[in-house]
């Protein structure tokens, strides 16, 4: 399903370039009359698009879902890490554009919905840049998801436990400390408390939609050493153990968590997307504005809820 | 509901060799519970002038104000809203579906705005009431004659009570009798307060405009 999916998405991603690349092109110059030939044409173009996205969208769970699957077919992997390590030069890459391309997807389908509301389609020119510039890495998604399951062989690789346990890790080992425990997980909570202030304050204070964008990498960053180096091995009451996958795919409130923690640091990219190309009118702002507040609310919520999960498996982990 | 219409032009194939200029530079103004009557030779462009002020065709050039909106530029997606909300189209060739009842195409438009099929044939049913169809109800469109058929599209048009009706030459395909009945039910809408506007070469129609634009070759010669 996953091979099929990502050929469909890959195939109407080549189909619908040209007429984006027309509609693009022609836009601006282009009178009434033209203009209601390229609507036409565009409501073609963004139902493909939609799709391309919906099941891009959707192959995010699939693709792990379908590589978790691989487990027992890969000799030596015990979970995700050895399936990646089976053809690491295409699973990796393509975990990292699981991660980053859904933002741009949700941004796309976002300015859309401005679009449609508005009475004017004045972000038509903007919403095909976007998908031009989607457009390659469209293509490489579906492609690499493609090329993983005719690449993909059943060589023996070793377990994460054998990677990643032992063996220096990229992290300082004082981290490893009981002090340096303490300090990343009190530096965790004070920036994701930090982060999810921000996102409320966003609401009524332009100023701090910046700040909440730049804390996204760091807490992204601390997030991911967080959950090797503290959550799974309490989580999974493994001490020496810090495969997040094991974590993620062992303890379903750490999906739950992690899911969140991506909708949350998601957020200030996509608005950052919205605010660039979706303020042409007024009208397209006063949507785009009311979008943006639903969007950081509901962001908000998430990281409160993922750090309520996060105290609540630490705590009952920790008695 | 006024209209207003500022240069419309429309040219069909426009730049090739058969190119026509169905209407040329039309400024006209239509109030509020206007009878607005269009009046021209065949070809002079009435019914291509119909379509722009209803918004089924794109001017080539020029704007279209409802309420002083300007919304010959808006999406398709808004005009249809529009359409579907504010305008009742009775077209001089029926346009029903033949394979539907009477009443059935009297509430085609009610499918648009999500009503339940008991309510719409009990709206559709009503209307026909009103129009003298009581009898035709149930009738396949097929089976009815020329006049009933129009009543079945003027019923069509005034099932979701819109601001503006938009008639091409409604009388035109009818007889005598039955455009007498047709011209009663015009009478009816515009004491109504309805903005109604009709194309007719019907001079007992033409009586009841209480706005007239002549057309001529696309132009509009006189208003």
């Amino acid at each position: 399903m996953n091979l099929l999916l990502s050929i469909a998405a890959l195939v109407l991603t080549l189909i619908v370039l040209d007429t984006a690349l027309r509609i693009f092109r022609r836009w601006k110059k282009s009178d009434e009359e033209e203009r209601y030939e390229l609507e036409k044409d565009f409501y073609l173009t963004f139902s493909a698009v939609v799709i391309v996205l919906g099941i891009r969208l959707f192959l995010v769970p699939l693709y792990f879902w379908t590589m978790q699957s691989l487990i027992p077919a890969i000799p030596g992997a015990m979970c995700l890490w050895g399936v990646f390590n089976a053809l690491p030069e295409l699973t990796w890459p393509a975990l990292l554009l699981k991660f980053l391309l859904p933002a741009m997807y949700i941004g796309w389908l976002l300015l859309a919905q401005i679009n449609s509301e508005c009475k004017t389609n004045p972000l038509m020119r903007n919403l095909m840049a976007l998908f031009l510039l989607l457009s390659p890495l469209l293509i490489i998604d579906s492609a690499v998801d493609i090329l993983i399951f005719f690449r993909m062989n059943p060589v023996e690789v070793s377990c994460c436990s054998n990677a990643i346990d032992v063996g220096p890790r990229p992290i300082p080992m004082w981290i490893g400390t009981v002090s340096g425990q303490t300090l990343l997980i009190l530096v965790f909570f004070a920036l994701s408390t930090i982060f999810t202030a921000s996102l409320i304050l966003a609401l009524r204070w332009r100023i701090f939609e910046q700040i909440s964008l730049m804390l996204t990498l760091p807490l992204a960053g601390t997030l991911v050493i967080a959950i090797t180096e503290i959550l799974t091995p309490w989580l999974l009451h493994l001490p020496f153990h810090h495969c997040p996958f094991c974590l993620l795919f062992q303890n379903l409130s750490s999906l739950i968590f992690t899911s969140l923690f991506w909708f949350a640091l998601a957020t200030p990219w996509i608005i950052l997307i919205t605010k660039k190309l979706g303020r042409k009118t007024d009208e397209a702002r006063g949507i785009e504005l009311r979008l943006r507040n639903t969007t950081l609310t509901y962001s908000g919520i998430a990281m409160i809820i993922a750090m309520t999960i996060i105290l609540v498996d630490l705590s009952i982990a920790m008695t | 509901m006024s209209i207003r219409t500022a240069n419309l032009t429309k040219i069909y194939f426009k730049g090739l060799a058969n190119e026509v200029v169905a209407v040329n530079d039309a400024s006209i103004r239509i109030d509020d519970h206007t009878f607005f009557i269009v009046t021209g030779p065949s070809g002079s462009g009435k019914t291509t002038l119909l379509s722009l002020l209803g918004l089924l065709t794109r001017p080539t050039k020029g704007k279209i104000f409802y309420q002083n909106e300007e919304v010959s530029s808006y999406s398709d997606a808004w005009q249809t809203k529009i359409r579907k909300q504010q305008i009742g189209f009775i077209f001089q060739q029926y346009n029903l579906l033949p394979r539907f009842s009477a009443w059935e195409n009297a509430s085609l438009p009610l499918m648009c705005h999500n009503t339940s099929e008991s309510e719409r044939k009990k709206q559709a049913t009503e209307i026909m009431h009103k129009l003298g169809l009581e009898k035709r109800i149930e009738f396949r469109v097929s089976l009815l004659s020329g006049g009933e058929q129009q009543r079945v599209a003027i019923a069509r048009a005034l099932v979701t009570n819109p601001k503006i009706i938009i008639a091409d030459e409604p009388t035109a395909s009818v007889d005598d009798e039955t455009a007498a009945s047709i011209r009663e039910i015009f009478k009816t809408l515009k004491k109504e307060g309805k903005t109604i506007i009709v194309s007719t070469h019907d001079h007992a129609l033409m009586k009841e405009g209480t706005t007239f634009a002549a057309l001529k070759n696309g132009t509009v010669t006189n208003t």
